[in-house]
């Protein structure tokens, strides 16, 4: 016998005060050149000394990942490329400060994508610096 | 001094009932096994070279879908993650599996894998 909790909609989570952030940047032009941001709560930029590595800086501050998932969205060639998408590393901060290094990668090398390529993203954080409301 | 925001909390979707759980663990070479991993309500096991074993500590009736990546510190690594049988029921598991090319390889000393997957038929009985 179970009782229905009359939850509302959504997903429960075993921690509080969970923030997702998810978005994806496309690729038109040069490759490695990120157009088309789409999403909020962050701000990406290619790494300019490492092809295939972006960093992701938040808006707001956060202590801790919890998680997160990358993925390479792959048009170029008709799909046929080898190019997935790894995670670097995650550095907590205050808000501007706290960065994710997404990579993408063709067998070892970190590889730009290409025009009409993009990659989307997705992060769970806690620990959000309130002082920045 | 902060000031608590008193948001709903959760993740809003169209399933209602349904539990997403995530997190991470990273890699110890010494123990071999995860050693450190963020997030409640599971446990990680390594069952063999780049294989792994995520067992969840509440019944779920089904498991919707399942995503895992590597968190690698190298730059140049070929590594990446794949998700292998998904077991929905009294201790629910799902198997993630790191790999270079088509062969099983165990990510680094330090470096992390993370993973989420979104359940359904929460068995209300252990809440």
């Amino acid at each position: 016998m179970t009782n229905p909790r009359n939850n509302p909609k959504g997903f429960w989570h075993k921690e509080q005060n969970l923030t997702k952030i998810s978005g994806r940047w496309d690729i038109t032009g040069v490759a490695g050149v990120v157009d088309n941001v789409v999403g909020h709560g962050f701000t990406v930029a290619r790494d300019a000394a490492n092809a295939g590595n972006y960093i992701i800086t938040f808006t707001d501050g956060f202590a801790c990942l919890l998680q997160a998932q990358a993925n390479v969205i792959a048009d170029s060639g008709g799909g046929a490329i080898d190019l997935y998408a790894q995670l670097g590393a995650f550095t907590p901060g205050a808000s501007g400060a706290c960065t994710l290094v997404v990579r993408t990668k063709a067998i070892g090398v970190s590889t730009d994508p290409t025009a009409t390529d993009g990659v989307c993203f997705e992060a769970t954080l806690y620990g959000e610096d309130l002082e920045g409301y | 001094m902060t000031i608590p925001k008193h948001e709903r909390q959760g993740f809003y979707h169209e399933e209602p009932g349904a539990m997403k759980i995530g997190g991470r663990f990273q890699i110890n070479a010494a123990a071999i096994v995860a050693a450190t991993s963020t997030g409640p309500g599971w446990a990680a096991t390594q069952t063999a070279v780049g294989d792994f074993l995520v067992t969840f500590d509440t019944l779920y009736g089904e498991i919707n879908t399942a995503s895992a990546t590597v968190e690698a510190l190298a730059n140049n690594l070929d590594l990446y993650a794949q998700v292998g049988t998904l077991t929905a029921g009294a201790a629910p598991t799902i198997r993630i599996m790191t790999k270079t090319v088509a062969t099983e390889v165990t990510p680094g000393n330090l470096d992390w894998v993370s993973f989420e997957a979104t359940f359904r038929h929460e068995d209300l009985d252990a809440v």
